[in-house]
């Protein structure tokens, strides 16, 4: 058999545009992530800016409270998104991708604070509706009529820094069923 | 002279690897898939994520892809739904245990790598938040072995996956070494003890221990960006350094899923080192019959893309050299040449609105409301000198603020000759507007502010200061990006997206130009210094109408924003502040919906002047 076909020679093309593609956009400033902007998946141009150009120094909290059906307020709970480090979780730690995930949510929430519709965006609904099930989880359950959550950021094992508060959202109605979705 | 112990350990440590082709493939898939195979198992393990309530809930994620075409979209749907997103983890992890395995033929072991390669993208939308590195890095891996399997293990396309996976490698540990060293606070150390003190990355015992020795934390800093960013040094002399840095590297991503829990990427990395081994052979090793034309294509693929470049700098400067063809040029009295386009409105009153754009922005920004203004008189605008086809005198020194305002006073007294003259600034382009008003001979009948730059405003707002500062060293950096001809890699701004084709295409091309990138940053300079300055607190008062308009976001975001726009509209002889629903600092112009509210608040400033209203 031919050793080098044009089935290869597309193949090599495919690749070479890949790994070009890939490397165009891997410079500091995002402004240069033209080609990123076009991957629709967001995962074919692999991303191998790990903790650069400087890497997050704080861990995101959320914290939330309750108006009940007689009109008390809750106390603010932290919402728990991750536990203590193990050994184990050196190889198996499932619950990383919530904490990675509310990292990544409350980056974009950064993003559109502000804006007009900032209550509409996909990032604040989602924070929202993780914060109506920890409410559903909660002794509150039954009696919350309204939740308020807020985001903010601190030095996690370092007190000496003080919190600071991203946002305090409006007062929002609770929904006790949730919104369950109905597949495909 | 080194011991025989030692020169025997230092000569193995220094010599080239040896792998052949198919266990280097082997090797990698089978590391790879135990990237997978935790991955999947890991998703399965927390279903509630993906579910009502979760930050992977779809019914809140799929808005990300609502511009999707119809069957793509509806594709994700059927993924999304909680038993199809469980049978395809549950495929996964079926397919990644036979990759482990010791079982199947060429053909079993395509289909698993393509499943697990296709299947990993297909899902992101899915996983929208919470994927990591591990997960890009692994489907490099499965997407390699699939190409080499595809071909049925032919000799030749083995070596293409395995150079396209080493490629990938070195990239990866390059960019990430590189892109580290231009961070401030791996430079200065800090980086690591900010990490690790952080409870989702960190490990307290490990922060304690980086801020008690902290000379220790500097050499392992060090340590790690030199390892990673010498990396592809590994593909020099027959991978000399080929053992070292991968020794290094590995133990590095062991370190970092102890002390950080990002055990994945060990696996996910780890897969990576065959294929680089097996690459950085010298051709007269045990892979005599390499085939190395994947490197020679990536190459041909480098000069075509330099070449792109090249062609879209060219075109671009084109573009803007020839600008719309409708310019007017004026020479001003300190040796500017300022091109000037004049929209003249027929039957319109005889009145001219001179619209001043903010730093850098183009002028092409004012479309929509020139549009509507152009009814109700003529309307010019132009670039300052140093953007766009506006010349500066050759023989000027340092650029300063006040040389902008003089162009623009020559601007004004030359349009305005018979004519009312209606100065409308945006941004930095409303405080050149205003010191304008005060210095002209011109019959300014009003002074329109959108969203306009406060002398105060870095004093008042130490935020500010920080983010225009972060502004301007984003400013530099591009500009530099630009000279090197990557403007065909840079993105426009999405506010300019509301334009017309044609004004787009105008807009391109200038923020392509390392000049307009390279102005800019003189403008913001003279900016800082002049707004350093208290002497330029004090404003003139104007003898005519002034409006100021604040974007509503600039009002949300900083609350002396309004006590400053107040003050501005309160300088001119009737004052008017609004504030403009739904509107932040740039769509306050460019929005065609939101700028045609901004021309009516100005012809209604007009309106009351004529008559005879008071603030």
């Amino acid at each position: 058999m031919k050793e080098t076909t044009w089935q290869l020679r597309l193949a090599q093309t495919v690749a070479a545009a890949w790994l070009i593609g890939t490397a165009t956009t891997q410079t500091p400033w995002r402004t240069l992530d033209k080609a990123r902007d076009k991957d629709f998946f967001q995962n074919v141009l692999p991303n191998w800016r790990f903790f650069a150009p400087d890497p997050a120094r704080h861990d995101f909290r959320v914290l939330f409270r309750c108006r009940l059906d007689d009109g008390t307020e809750t106390p603010w709970a932290a919402l728990k998104v991750s536990s203590g480090r193990k050994l184990i979780q050196s190889i198996w730690f499932p619950e990383r991708r919530e904490s990675k995930a509310l990292t990544d949510t409350a980056i974009q929430i950064h993003s559109v604070l502000g804006s007009p519709g900032f209550e509409d965006s996909p990032s604040y609904k989602l924070l929202r509706g993780r914060v109506a099930r920890a409410v559903r989880e909660s002794e509150h359950g039954n009696r919350c009529v309204d939740l308020q959550f807020l985001l903010a950021k601190d030095g996690g094992y370092d007190f000496a820094e003080a919190p600071e508060y991203v946002f305090v959202s409006r007062l929002e109605p609770y929904e006790p069923a949730g919104s369950a979705y109905v597949g495909v | 002279m080194l011991h025989p112990k030692l020169s025997s350990v230092s000569r193995r440590i220094f010599e080239g690897p040896k792998i052949a082709r198919d266990t280097a493939l082997n090797n990698m898939e089978r590391v790879s898939a135990v990237t997978h195979l935790i991955s999947s198992l890991e998703l399965l393990a927390a279903p509630e994520l993906q579910s009502d309530g979760g930050f992977n809930d779809w019914q809140v994620n799929r808005e990300h892809y609502a511009y999707a075409n119809k069957y793509l979209l509806k594709a994700l749907d059927v993924i999304a739904n909680p038993r199809v997103t469980e049978a395809m983890l549950l495929s996964r992890a079926a397919a990644a245990a036979w990759i482990v395995s010791p079982f199947g033929q060429n053909r079993s072991r395509f289909a698993a790598n393509a499943l697990l390669a296709s299947s990993a993208v297909a899902m992101n939308p899915r996983f929208h938040h919470g994927t990591d590195g591990s997960d890009q890095a692994s489907i490099v891996c499965q997407t390699g072995a699939a190409l080499a399997r595809g071909f049925g293990m032919r000799p030749s396309a083995t070596d293409t996956a395995l150079w396209a996976v080493g490629l990938q490698t070195a990239l990866a540990y390059a960019v990430s070494g590189w892109v580290k060293v231009c961070g401030e606070t791996w430079r200065n150390a800090q980086a690591l003890p900010n990490i690790m003190r952080t409870v989702d990355y960190g490990h307290k015992p490990t922060w304690e221990l980086t801020t008690k020795y902290p000379t220790l934390t500097k050499a392992i800093t060090f340590g790690v960006l030199t390892i990673e960013g010498a990396f592809p040094l590994v593909y020099l002399g027959g991978g000399r350094l080929f053992k070292l840095l991968s020794a290094s590297t590995v133990a590095m991503h062991v370190g970092i899923a102890k002390a950080m829990g990002l055990g994945r990427f060990v696996f996910a990395f780890g897969a990576m080192h065959p294929a680089v081994a097996y690459t950085v052979q010298k051709k007269k090793g045990v892979s005599y019959d390499r085939n190395d034309d994947f490197p020679k294509v990536v190459a041909i693929g480098v000069a075509t893309l330099v070449l792109a470049s090249a062609v879209d700098k060219a075109r671009a400067r084109a573009i803007v050299e020839r600008g719309h063809g409708d310019e007017s040029f004026l020479e001003t009295s300190r040796g500017a040449r300022l091109a000037y386009r004049w929209r003249q409105a027929s039957g319109a009153p005889e009145r001219v609105f001179v619209l001043e754009s903010g730093a850098m922005a183009a002028p092409e920004s004012w479309d929509w409301v020139a549009e509507c203004l152009s009814a109700h008189g003529s309307v010019i605008t132009y670039h300052r000198a140093g953007y766009g086809r506006s010349e500066p005198s050759p023989d000027r020194g340092p650029y300063r603020l006040s040389t902008a305002i003089d162009d623009l006073v020559d601007l004004c007294e030359w349009v305005g000759a018979g004519r009312e003259v209606i100065l409308v600034g945006h941004s930095l382009g409303g405080y050149l507007v205003l010191k304008a008003a005060s210095q002209t001979n011109a019959n300014i009948g009003g002074v329109a502010l959108i969203d306009p730059s406060h002398p105060d405003q870095y004093r008042v707002s130490p935020e500010q200061r920080r983010g225009a500062l972060g502004l301007r060293n984003h400013v530099r950096e591009t500009a530099q990006v630009v000279r090197w001809g990557g403007g065909l890699l840079t993105k426009r701004p999405d506010v300019y997206d509301e334009l017309s084709p044609e004004s787009r295409r105008h807009t391109d091309a200038y923020l392509k130009s390392a000049k307009v990138w390279e102005h800019a940053i003189e403008e913001w300079d003279d900016m800082f210094r002049a707004f350093d300055d208290p002497r330029n607190s004090r404003l003139s008062s104007l003898n005519c109408a002034v409006l100021c308009l604040s974007a509503e976001t600039s009002i949300q975001a900083l609350e002396q924003q309004q006590i400053m726009h107040e003050d501005l509209a309160g300088l001119g002889a009737t004052g008017k502040h609004e504030i403009v629903p739904g509107s932040n600092h740039w769509s306050i112009v460019i929005d065609p919906a939101i700028a045609s509210q901004v021309a009516a608040s100005i012809i209604a400033m007009l309106c009351h002047e004529q008559d005879g209203g008071s603030s």
